[in-house]
């Protein structure tokens, strides 16, 4: 059981990262019935941002707030002008086209920094919990797992406590009936999409730091995030950070087994995938867009 | 709430007047190809063919069906490693190794199919992204065979083995037609289900599955089958890629390339075969040639997902779409005009390059004949383009540009010469694609870029000197033609 840990710490917090980005990809889809590609890319850049700005000599903190502010800011311009005229058209459409952001920012992105090896180094690496003088984990990783928890709680919160998420709701019950009540549906869907390139942002961050600091790694990391949102059927957020995690488990415990060991990157999509065809053994539709019905 | 706008439905026509521009078209490309392309380019071109019919398997779900399919790529590798097992394995004929592969890859596009029968296109999306993924993984791990043992035939340590290409196709000339044969025989065979029977009923089936429940139209048939061919479609694909090459490699299919492949079908257009072919050159050809003037695939990517944003903003017709739009207004007279004019001055510049020892002949020829198909599309680009910017935009850029060509036209009917209202535009267009094309000829075909450029201004320059000079003969000409054959594209969509 004692070698089972380290795995365990490692998996639950890569989980909880995963579970961070779910956490993002749920909300905005909620919001604005878009699922976003382009998560992974937002987190690389605002990744990437970072490092620049530290390797610049500036300060850690600005280094943080220009990555987060980066993500932030695309998501949010993505979300005012480009997402905005797109929304008649159905939800495929919508996310194809996130899927054509993400490739802009992952081009430009990987164009800019290239593939260089790099580390993106947080405070929190250097101190952690130790047992019996064995780091038991470091506390960026700490910090991650708190983050997961103390996001879904505020969204939550945000969701069904305030007025925003009063609206949010609203509009992903019925669009067409929100706006007839005078909600003000650009306003909100683009406080959607800034609340997701902000989640987006961090877990770029920590993605960055305890998985790899490459645009295009951590542009496709979006893609188990995804699995965890989908383990969620893209509504739970209590269940797609359980998602996430679990994901996150397997993932460290195959390390375990020499078999599966180097298949092991492939979990998430296995999950998802299970997940998936659980959920659509009685026929359930999952999508509420009717729009291929007459 | 708003419905999405109409899609095309199937053109009218028999199959097989469906499928004759299309077998037209790639009998001249087998033909011409290997003779204006040197050894890389063959191989480039051959790879382009591969995955135009690749591409071709994601518009079939997409187009005809609507369900996005991210995991076609992963069914070429799927086809690819069963062709390359079977004949270092049993050492069967390459015909008979693909085949089978890609019959194999079709089951296994059936078995990713079956959770999507009942899915709505979203989740579908995410599915096949997930398979995707998961095959890039395993293909990681497993490797492609190359002349090992064991189920996955992969060599441990020595010498790996490549297979050797079918015996009638042994050069690169040789293997390109081939490659293109397959690759128009499986269009074709797309070609021809959209004109008969399945294609009307999955037109049917994505206008409203309840109406083709009600129509009696088995919409699980359908949707198996449409998705079973895809994945055989991309399988051949797969082993001709295979069959190149010798080997496949083992990071060769990674989810990037379908998601790639996915996105540039819908930027080529996913409702036509041509849009194949373009999705074809924009994933293979266009970056080897940025690569020869050291511009960095990256940006490609980042022009890529730019087209794909601008692409489904304004309607999802894609390039093949815009120039079915154009063609749709043009009129019989303006077509046989056009060829036998591009023809002649075709033919005229290639004598004059090769003579003045800047080019082939046939080199020539087809930088005019690029330069004629951008003088179609690069409008309709142009007008796409602006429209990502909204609508306002595009309608005041459209006035502001008739109102300028017609103050320019008003001032060269004052001289007495014949002008075109369009003035303006034409020649934009010919600016740019002197530079373009003379940028494409430099880089496929060596041409110097000061004598592309003289060889395209000048080929533009000779026919709006000859359309001037002989208007007041052809204009009672291109009547007669027009009354007696109507737009011949006005009803293909």
């Amino acid at each position: 059981m004692d070698n089972l840990i380290p795995f365990l710490v490692v998996g639950l917090s890569v989980g909880a990262v995963y579970a961070l980005s779910g956490v993002g990809l749920v909300v905005l889809y909620r919001a604005s019935g878009v699922v976003n590609f382009a998560y992974g890319a937002l987190g690389g850049l605002a990744a990437m941002v970072c490092w620049q700005v530290i390797d610049l000599e500036y300060a850690d903190w600005l280094g943080w707030v220009a990555g987060i502010g980066s993500a932030t800011l695309l998501s949010w311009g993505y979300g005012r002008y480009i997402a905005a005229s797109l929304t008649h058209q159905d939800r495929v459409v919508r996310a194809m086209a996130t899927l054509g952001f993400a490739l802009m920012i992952m081009g430009i992105a990987q164009w800019y920094w290239g593939d260089d090896p790099r580390r993106l180094v947080l405070p929190t690496d250097a101190s952690g919990i130790e047992v019996e003088g064995r780091r038991l984990i470091s506390h960026t990783r700490l910090v991650a797992l708190f983050l997961a928890a103390g996001a879904t709680l505020g969204i939550t919160w945000l969701l069904l406590k305030t007025p925003l998420g009063l609206r949010m709701r609203a509009l992903q019950s019925n669009r067409t009936l929100s706006a007839l009540l005078g909600v003000r549906i650009k306003r909100v869907d683009t406080w959607a999409w800034t609340l997701a390139g902000l989640l987006a942002g961090i877990s770029g961050l920590f993605m960055g730091n305890m998985v790899r600091l490459n645009p295009v790694v951590l542009t496709f990391l979006v893609i188990p995030a995804m699995a965890a949102a989908m383990v969620g059927r893209m509504n739970s957020l209590a269940i797609t950070v359980s998602g996430g995690l679990l994901i996150g488990v397997i993932e460290a415990l195959t390390a375990l087994e020499p078999s599966i060991q180097r298949y092991g990157s492939a979990t998430a999509f296995v999950v998802a995938i299970t997940a998936l065809l659980w959920q659509q053994r009685k026929g359930i539709g999952l999508s509420r867009d009717n729009s291929h019905l007459e | 709430m708003a419905r999405e706008k109409e899609r095309p439905d199937t053109s009218p026509g028999t199959p097989l007047q469906r499928i004759r521009p299309l077998l037209i078209t790639f009998a001249l490309i087998a033909g011409v190809g290997p003779m204006v392309l040197s050894a890389y380019w063959l191989n480039t071109f051959t790879t382009v063919a591969c995955l135009a019919l690749a591409s071709g398997a994601v518009a079939l779900l997409y187009g005809q069906l609507g369900m996005v399919s991210l995991a076609q790529f992963a069914m070429a590798g799927v086809g690819g490693w069963f062709c390359l097992r079977l004949v270092h394995g049993i050492g069967l004929p390459f015909e008979i190794a693909l085949v089978i592969g890609a019959l194999v890859a079709g089951v296994f596009g059936l078995l990713v199919g079956l959770p999507a029968l009942r899915m709505r296109g979203l989740y579908l999306a995410l599915l096949t992204l997930m398979v995707a993924a998961a095959f890039q993984v395993v293909v990681n791990v497993i490797g492609f065979p190359d002349g090992g043992p064991g189920w996955t035939g992969k060599v441990v340590n020595g010498q790996r083995a490549l297979i050797e290409r079918p015996w009638l196709a042994s050069s690169d000339a040789a293997y390109f037609r081939y490659a293109v044969l397959w690759v128009a025989a499986g269009l074709a065979l797309i070609e021809w289900h959209r004109a008969s029977m399945p294609g009307r009923a999955w037109a049917l089936i994505r206008k409203s599955e309840a109406a083709a429940v009600a129509a009696g139209v088995s919409v699980v048939g359908y949707k198996a089958y449409a998705f079973a061919l895809a994945g055989v479609l991309a399988g051949l694909s797969g082993g001709l890629i295979a069959g190149l090459n010798g080997q496949l490699d083992d990071t060769g299919f990674p989810v990037s390339q379908s998601i790639l492949l996915f996105a540039l079908t819908i930027v080529g257009g996913a409702y036509h075969w041509v849009g194949a072919l373009f999705a074809g050159l924009l994933i293979r050809a266009l970056p080897a040639l940025l690569n020869d003037h050291g511009v960095d695939g990256n940006l490609a990517n980042a022009f890529y997902g730019f087209a794909l944003l601008v692409s489904l903003i304004q309607g999802r017709k894609g390039l093949a779409g815009q120039l079915a739009d154009f063609y749709k207004f043009v009129r019989m007279s303006r077509i046989i005009e056009g060829t036998t004019s591009w023809v002649g001055i075709a033919a005229l510049v290639g004598l004059l390059s090769w003579w003045a020892d800047q080019t082939t002949i046939a080199g020539a020829f087809f930088i005019a004949l690029i330069g004629l198909l951008f003088r179609i599309a690069i409008p309709g680009v142009c007008w796409l383009l602006l429209g990502f910017f909204g609508k306002p935009v595009q309608d005041k850029a459209e006035a502001l540009e008739a109102a300028a060509s017609l103050r320019l036209a008003g001032w060269v009917e004052s001289r007495g010469w014949t002008a075109d209202h369009r003035i303006i535009k034409r020649a934009l267009n010919w600016l740019f694609i002197g530079l373009f094309v003379g940028w494409v000829a430099w880089g496929v075909f060596q041409v110097p870029f000061l004598a592309a450029l003289a060889i395209l201004w000048g080929a533009m320059a000779l026919k709006v000197a000859m359309e001037h000079a002989l208007y007041p003969h052809i204009l009672p000409l291109r009547q007669r033609i027009d009354a007696r054959w109507p737009k011949p594209f006005a009803a293909y969509r």
